[in-house]
């Protein structure tokens, strides 16, 4: 083998492994799709919402919830390995939040790689860890705006940023306010709010800060909010303000949860793998 | 200890232990070829992506036995979806256990392989040294976190290994750079990493760098 056959067949050896020339890149390559967007998924689901419309006539639904998958994607694969198996049961899966540790396109990979497998229609919250690095471009770039809302089947979701310490507009709680308002000849039954850090993060909102989000809520009808963030299933009351908290786990140990939200009730699942339990009601 | 973990040390070992054997068996017998550079000699050095950017030169200062290499290696990177760039100062030191070996003679050259080297480098943003256009890549923590909030996001350390080529006193050598971030990533999550992505999962943690050293 003369010299330069050996070189050229190291160097295409190598060249296929693939050059990233910075680790603050901001185009991760399995996140070039469409498949990812806010638009594309809202789609999907006005289609699915307006079969189960004419062919079903149900008017409950189950949305899968996940969070802070960051530094775990093999437990994020898994989990939407078991959300997969009941895809005729789970109507979209909503994202609480840290995607990623440090907001780089490697996490961002993983990711999307993850989010292909699934058929279901999916939407996302930003968090503060994916807000890290150039991680708010990236976010915006695969997945769209940081607040917007959507309805299905009566329910009004508000999905906004809430990441106070990262970004200094954060909450936009005059957004909540307005999507919450119920357009003309629109019917909603419940109106759920859902953003990665929780009001009741005291190292985040301070007690005036986190009563002012409380009742942003309450007079914009919202009586249930859903968050990450805090690693753990826990689940809070208000009763003041008639105001539930569900907070949902990390993906360690499979962990995610269900929300079956009927016409007169909430019903939270903690499930972990393929098991489920019914947390509330008890 | 779990059983992953077992396996993992065990690899490592058998790696450690293949690698004294493979350099005893390889220098027995060397022609000892009077076109083998001197090991100490410093090198210009010109290098292609592997996370020191889109391009980067530097200087490498061997030991005067030329077993450790200091690398110091400033590039530019250009985002793709913004088209922003970004200045990259790296830092490397490597450790080479097996001196080049001959392999052949071509055009009247000698060409000497160097299988294998290893070594850490620490990557900076140049937001390190200015200021960015953004308060979430930083050197120093933002007064708003509590200390210990978040990592430096600046500054990236990572683990080379890599191999070369040497014909007179060129050497072209290829490097696989992992930030810690992808170590940690590869060790907790190995076998989605391999299922999902080619060359055992190192195509998702991994960076290719590609370059040439000129020693002077």
């Amino acid at each position: 083998m003369n010299l330069h056959k050996a070189i050229t067949v190291v160097t295409c050896f190598f060249l296929i492994l693939g050059c990233k020339s910075s680790p603050w890149g901001d185009c991760p390559e399995n996140c070039q799709s469409e498949r990812f967007s806010f638009e594309t998924n809202l789609a999907l689901l006005k289609k699915k919402e307006k079969s189960i419309q004419i062919n079903e006539g149900r008017t409950y639904f189950k949305v899968a919830l996940i969070s802070d998958s960051q530094r775990h994607p093999e437990n994020f694969d898994n989990v939407i390995e078991s959300i997969n198996k009941r895809q005729e049961d789970i109507d979209f899966i909503l994202f609480l939040g840290d995607l990623t540790d440090a907001g780089l396109e490697m996490e961002f990979d993983w990711a999307c790689k993850i989010l292909k497998k699934t058929h279901l229609p999916f939407f996302t919250v930003i968090g503060n860890h994916d807000l890290l690095n150039y991680g708010e471009e990236i976010w915006r770039g695969i997945f769209g705006p940081l607040d917007y809302s959507l309805s299905f089947l009566g329910t009004k979701f508000i999905l906004f940023n809430s990441n106070k310490m990262e970004y200094s507009s954060a909450p936009n709680l005059y957004f909540v306010e307005t999507e919450a308002q119920i357009g003309t000849g629109e019917i909603l039954f419940h109106t759920i709010a859902a953003a990665h850090v929780p009001p009741s993060d005291s190292s985040i909102f301070n007690s005036v800060e986190s009563s002012e989000i409380k009742d942003v809520f309450v007079k914009s009808g919202i009586h249930l909010s859903i968050h990450g963030h805090l690693h753990k299933f826990s689940y809070a009351y208000d009763k003041s303000r008639n105001l539930y908290q569900y907070i949902i786990s990390r993906v360690e140990k499979n962990r995610y949860g269900i929300l079956t939200v009927t016409r007169n009730e909430f019903i939270f699942e903690n499930c972990s793998g393929d098991s489920c339990s019914v947390a509330l009601p008890k | 200890m779990g059983n992953t973990a077992t396996k993992k040390l065990v690899i490592l070992l058998l790696l450690m232990t293949f690698l004294n054997s493979f350099k005893s068996f390889a220098t027995e017998g060397v022609e000892k070829d009077k076109h083998l550079p001197p090991p100490g000699a410093n090198s210009l050095v010109l290098q292609g992506y592997g996370y020191s950017g889109d391009i980067a030169l530097g200087i490498d200062i061997p030991s005067d036995s030329g077993s450790f290499h200091f690398i110091t290696l400033l590039g530019i990177a250009q985002q793709t979806r913004s088209g922003k760039r970004h200045g990259l100062l790296t830092v490397k030191s490597s450790w080479h256990p097996i001196s080049p070996l001959f392999i052949m003679r071509s055009a009247g050259q000698s060409v000497f392989w160097e299988p294998f080297y290893t070594g850490l480098s620490v990557i900076m943003h140049d937001c390190v040294f200015s200021n960015c256009d953004n308060d979430r890549v930083f050197y120093e923590l933002p007064d708003r976190y509590p200390t210990g909030y978040y990592p430096q996001t600046a500054i990236n350390t990572a683990l080379n290994i890599g191999s070369s080529i040497v014909v007179e006193k060129y050497i072209i050598y290829a490097e696989m750079i992992m930030t810690m971030q992808g170590v940690d990533a590869y060790y907790h999550n190995h076998t989605f990493l391999a299922e999902n992505y080619d060359y055992w999962g190192l195509e998702a943690v991994a960076s290719l760098g590609i370059g040439i050293k000129i020693q002077y």
